[in-house]
């Protein structure tokens, strides 16, 4: 894979050219301020003061108007040699304290994502794990698994059963003895109705007798037989009516127990099909349940891919620090070098670039150096 | 049981990166922040593969993989470099010196992972 990236063309040099080192120390300045700023959070201001400081010392050693670069300065030594050996290291200092806090900060990004991404590898894995399968005829087979479970379900309503054909039964024999009754009543309706007939009679051999001594107490006799059984045949009356509505109520009963007569055959059945129902409603529930963690599963795997595109990208943070490191190397030579040698020419200047060039170790680094090319980056894996 | 992976390289970022890659691809790793410090870690251990950095302090990768090479029982193990380095001349040093791969950073953790798996022994 090859990305390109677009570099800006400086302007070309125009009237007074500053010494070389000044050029280079304000360049790298520009550079690392803008390296520095691209990193942004704490670096950010250092960045814009560098670039700030860099771009002032360039264009300030271009005016002619500003003092001369070869003033001397106190003990004989140049004005911009004096500045270079105490500012640049200044720099050097502020770059490799960012590059340490850069590198802290991404270190333990690094270590967050890495757990994020070590618990999501956990949760995905748990759930792939976790499965279950309903084969055909897996509802036959829980059922019958599960028969003696079932039968005693089925134990309480058979006993519940049993009472109430125990209850039926009894409301039977009820039936019977109201029968009895009925025909109890009927008797005694039917003496009743002798003894008024012969407190009739009574009464009518009184009468013949006519004007004896016992005359008056057959009569009353008669009466009183009269009486009596007026007031047997109502009450054979209201036993009977009484028998009839119990015979009603009870023969009402009876039928309704046999009507809901439930064998356990057809109990047995019945649980079986509610055992059934139950767990077809709960393997469909299982089903929908799984298909979410399905879903879970995926989200967890996609969002393992997108932290993986987020540790390729943590990858500049590993370049930045490595082309901070050289730059502030660099400055720290430089300023060596240029209070060992107050008097530089172009060629040691072009020679201080050419070795520069020579120790960078990205191709970014080696573009940026001449500010007019792109940027070929090769990524991938060359076998040998 | 697992293959054994030792990663070489100063920057504590990429060792994790590199790290995470490979364990979740099933292997066990073993760190070394430079040459010196992965020089001092062949003691005997297992290795079945070495990815290591090119430009680090106090012993570059190149000089770690020609030590390497002179290492009786490490002499077969096999070395790729992941580095921001991509000049020719040095992958042709690499190539000489005995690596069997050279990734240039940025990389992709996948890229990584199948290199390792083809040339795990």
């Amino acid at each position: 894979m090859t990305t390109t990236t677009a570099v800006a063309v400086p302007a070309p040099d125009e009237g007074a050219a500053p010494g070389p080192w000044l050029r280079w120390a304000a360049a790298v300045a520009v550079g690392a301020g803008v390296l520095l700023a691209w990193v942004g959070g704490a670096a950010a201001p250092l960045g814009a003061l560098l670039a700030a400081a860099g771009g002032t010392l360039y264009a300030t050693r271009r005016a002619p108007t500003v003092a001369p670069a070869a003033e001397t300065g106190p003990g004989g030594r140049h004005g911009a040699e004096v500045m270079v050996s105490q500012v640049v290291p200044v720099w050097s200092r502020q770059m490799e304290v960012t590059r340490d806090a850069a590198n802290e900060g991404l270190a333990q990004l690094l270590q967050t994502f890495s757990d994020m991404s070590g618990t999501l590898s956990q949760l995905t894995d748990n759930l792939a794990s976790f499965s279950v399968t309903a084969q055909p005829g897996a509802v036959d087979d829980a059922v019958r698994a599960e028969t003696p479970a079932l039968q005693a379900l089925t134990s309480a309503s058979q006993r519940a059963f049993e009472q109430r054909d125990a209850a039926v039964a009894a409301l039977a024999e009820c039936r019977e003895s109201l029968l009895q009754l009925q025909q109890l009543a009927k008797q005694s309706r039917e003496i009743a109705r002798h003894m008024r007939l012969v407190a009739f009679n009574a009464s009518i051999e009184a009468n013949r007798a006519g004007g004896g001594r016992n005359e008056g107490g057959s009569l009353a006799v008669a009466v009183e037989l009269r009486t009596l059984a007026g007031r047997m045949a109502g009450i054979g009356e209201e036993v009977e009516r009484g028998v009839l509505k119990l015979q009603a109520v009870v023969k009402t009963a009876c039928r309704d127990g046999e009507i809901n007569d439930t064998a356990p055959e057809e109990l047995r059945l019945e649980i079986d099909l509610r055992a059934r129902e139950a767990l077809v409603a709960l393997l469909a529930a299982l089903g929908a349940s799984l298909q979410g963690s399905a879903q879970v599963h995926q989200a967890g795997a996609s969002l393992r891919d997108q932290i993986d595109s987020v540790f390729m990208n943590f990858q500049f943070g590993d370049r930045v620090s490595q082309m901070m490191s050289i730059v502030a190397n660099d400055m720290s030579n430089f300023a060596r070098w240029v209070a060992a040698n107050p008097m530089a020419t172009q060629s040691d200047a072009a020679e201080w670039l050419a070795t520069l060039e020579a120790s960078y170790t990205m191709e970014e680094q080696r573009s940026h150096h001449h500010g007019n090319v792109h940027v070929e980056r090769s990524a991938g894996v060359e076998f040998f | 049981m697992a293959k054994t992976v030792m990663i070489v390289d100063d920057s504590g970022s990429f060792r994790v990166v590199v790290k995470l890659a490979l364990q979740k691809a099933g292997y066990e790793t073993v760190e070394a922040v430079d040459g010196k410090d992965a020089v001092g870690k062949l003691d005997g251990r297992k290795l079945n593969l070495i990815v290591c950095d090119v430009n680090m302090p106090n012993m570059d990768g190149l000089t770690f993989l020609k030590h390497l090479k002179t290492t009786g029982s490490y002499k077969f193990t096999p070395v790729i470099m992941l580095t921001t380095e991509s000049q020719e001349a040095k992958k042709a040093e690499g190539k000489a010196a005995g690596a069997r791969a050279w990734i240039t950073k940025p990389f992709q953790p996948s890229q990584l992972v199948d290199a390792v798996n083809k040339l795990c022994v």
